[in-house]
């Protein structure tokens, strides 16, 4: 049996400063990424590391060089550090159009940074938008453009048994996240152990992540709760983007609450969704259909239909045993923000308490942040 | 006979509030909160605990809210923490029954907070990080024009012209109403401008639920009839407008300190 928190040190280890690690490490290939929609198995089928670009000044004060205040926080503080130099050791960075604050990112970067590029995909609108046969079709045209761009500016060149093999990583990869989340639910590890583990998917090799995972179960003691008190904590799923910031699971943490759900853009979002069953595996016709069918069944806000995201997020409540449901979203995220609006009375008249809170993404000792969660969980 | 205190220290006023096991209030005071919270608390819980003499010894919990719920010290006592909104909930149905929709405007926050059937908090909404829906912004006013804060609710009666404030931000609408003033707008127009603007904000959170007919508003503000002018008008319904206003948070954390003696 393995020493169970050395090995979840490891995974902490992967999370603590990873762009600073990746910067002093020889010989590796990093590839950005900013987006659950980006077919991330094609970069890794092009022999890179995906790394999730999650920004890197949590300091307002190095943010306004570039945007205005009253502007994404997140966006403010990803051109920032494109352009400060943080991410210079990526050899390229792939965008998605999540909303206009990264297109401009983006349209910045692409001027002043080498190998950037901009994935497209369709958004949510009838009846050709986002999930229909004609915007799978769409997607699939862009992921050739895509796989071309590897060859055209790294004379790499990705076959389908790449992308294969790639996708067989990434399904095991799926698997072995939703057997993490049957032990966190059980009681077996502790909420920021899981979210940590999570977190270090965004920044090393799936294969990796899927040895440490399997060594970890290896080693796992199934007869003992790591004190998961459920009775004692409230329980609630948290959606937004949390930019899969651990201080704040820390922070939810101390509060008593226990995060037993998520719809996260880096978590649950990003790694909910596998291949669909039914035509898995693939084969040289239908790879890329499997690959664009994959990115259009993620339920995200800026993509998905208000029915849909709504239905999902009910699901996801009931499933977990939630007590009520947290949105958190970073300020200026307006569409997230826009949802909420949407949702509340709906959710209001089925009989679900929500908190809506708006943090700044650099300013977390707010003693109204405090009062607001607090004030929820005496309502729950 | 045993009692319960309620202290609530907010970031401009701290006030306490003895509650008897028959509910009766016995004993309430209020100051300033200054920068030392701790050193604010102490002080008025010293003169609470003095005013109930020998019964001192009696008293059974001590419930403190407010923004300062958490840093708060006090001598000899364990507190018991309670967030402001529920609080609030609890005093205003204890003032009224028959309240729905509890206004509250404060010096840093606003809320809109809303009760169920038995008075507990079912929904809220707190405006926080900007001064433009708060009591701060009537300060701010108040200090520009020179006059007392506790006066400035006298004068939007007078008001004869609507002024427009197209701001949303209390510090730059500083800049705006010293253009109105040299565009020879009246102050009694401006500050009327200024109520609008803030009563508009707060409204606008409230609205996000169903404000019914039964409306409590309080806090320090409450006692601004400009202010209460102006809720009135934007969410045109009558106000209920506690005695002890600006008592309503200690109040309740006095009540949830009874529950549990």
């Amino acid at each position: 049996m393995h020493n169970t928190n050395a090995l979840l040190n490891e995974f902490y280890d992967i999370i603590q400063d990873p762009y600073v690690k990746m910067q002093e490490t020889k010989g590796s290939r990093y590839f950005g990424f900013n987006c659950i929609f980006i077919p991330e198995e094609i970069i890794h089928a092009a022999g890179f590391t995906p790394v999730r670009i999650l920004g890197v000044y949590n300091d307002d004060q190095y943010n306004e060089t570039y945007f205005h205040r009253c502007s994404c926080e997140f966006a403010r503080n990803l051109l920032h550090s494109y352009l400060d130099g943080c991410y210079d050791f990526l050899d390229g960075s792939v965008f998605s159009q999540c909303c206009d604050a990264l297109f401009a990112v983006y349209q910045n970067l692409e001027k002043m940074r080498k190998n950037v590029y901009y994935f497209w995909t369709p958004f949510h609108s009838k009846p050709s938008g986002f999930g229909s046969e004609w915007a799978n079709h769409f997607i699939v045209k862009k992921i050739n453009e895509f796989i071309h761009f590897f060859k055209d500016n790294y004379q790499i060149k990705i076959t389908n048994n790449d992308i294969l093999e790639s996708m067989k990583i990434y399904r095991e990869n799926i698997s072995l996240l939703n057997k993490l989340t049957d032990y966190y639910q059980q009681g077996l590890i502790t909420c920021i152990d899981y979210y940590a583990i999570r977190k270090a998917s965004l920044f090393i090799r799936k294969e990796k992540h899927n040895a440490l995972l399997n060594k970890l179960f290896s080693g796992f003691d199934l007869t003992e709760s790591k004190g998961n008190n459920h009775n004692s904590r409230k329980k609630l799923l948290i959606s937004g983007f949390l930019n899969a910031d651990m201080e704040w699971i820390h922070y939810f943490y101390k509060m008593g609450i226990e995060l037993v759900a998520d719809d996260l853009c880096c978590f649950s979002r990003y790694a909910g969704y596998g291949y669909p069953a039914d035509s898995y595996p693939a084969d040289d016709q239908n790879t890329l259909m499997l690959l664009a069918k994959r990115i259009s069944s993620k339920k995200c806000p800026v993509k998905v239909g208000s029915n849909q995201r709504y239905e999902d997020l009910i699901k996801r409540y009931h499933e977990s045993g939630a007590e009520g449901i947290l949105f958190f979203i970073y300020q200026f995220c307006d569409i997230q923000a826009l949802e909420y609006a949407q949702f509340s009375h709906k959710f209001k008249n089925e009989g679900i308490r929500t908190l809506f809170i708006q943090p700044s993404l650099h300013y977390k000792d707010s003693g109204q942040i405090d009062t607001r969660i607090e004030a929820f969980l005496e309502m729950l | 006979m045993k009692y319960s205190v309620g202290l609530d220290i907010g970031s401009t006023s701290t006030e306490i509030v003895a509650i008897d096991i028959n509910r009766n209030i016995i004993y309430k005071e209020k100051t300033a909160t200054g920068s030392n919270m701790t050193e604010t608390g102490n002080f008025l819980f010293t003169h609470c605990i003095k005013h109930l003499g020998e019964d001192f010894k009696k008293f059974q919990n001590i419930v403190v809210t407010g923004y300062g719920r958490k840093s708060i010290e006090l001598n000899d006592v364990e507190k018991i923490e309670k967030t402001e909104i529920s609080c609030f909930g609890k005093g205003a149905y204890f003032l009224n029954d028959k309240i729905h929709t509890v206004i509250d405007i404060g010096g840093q926050d606003s809320k809109a907070i809303i009760l169920g059937k038995s008075g507990k908090v079912i929904n809220f909404a707190m405006n926080d990080k900007c001064a433009a829906g708060t009591g701060k912004f009537l300060e701010l006013i108040a200090k520009q024009f020179n006059i007392d804060i506790n006066e400035i609710g006298n004068y939007s009666i007078n008001s004869t012209k609507k002024i427009v404030m197209s701001t949303i931000c209390a510090v730059f609408a500083e800049s705006e109403i010293v253009s109105r003033v040299s565009e020879g707008n009246k102050i009694e127009d401006i500050i009327k401008a200024v109520e609008i603007s803030i009563a508009k904000r707060v409204c606008g959170m409230a609205s996000r639920f169903t404000v019914a007919d039964d409306v409590m508003f309080c806090g320090g503000v409450a006692k601004n009839k400009g202010m209460i002018r102006a809720i009135k008008e934007i969410l045109d319904k009558e106000l209920y407008i506690p005695e002890y206003m600006e008592f309503v948070g200690a109040i309740g954390a006095a009540l949830f300190g009874l529950e549990l003696v």
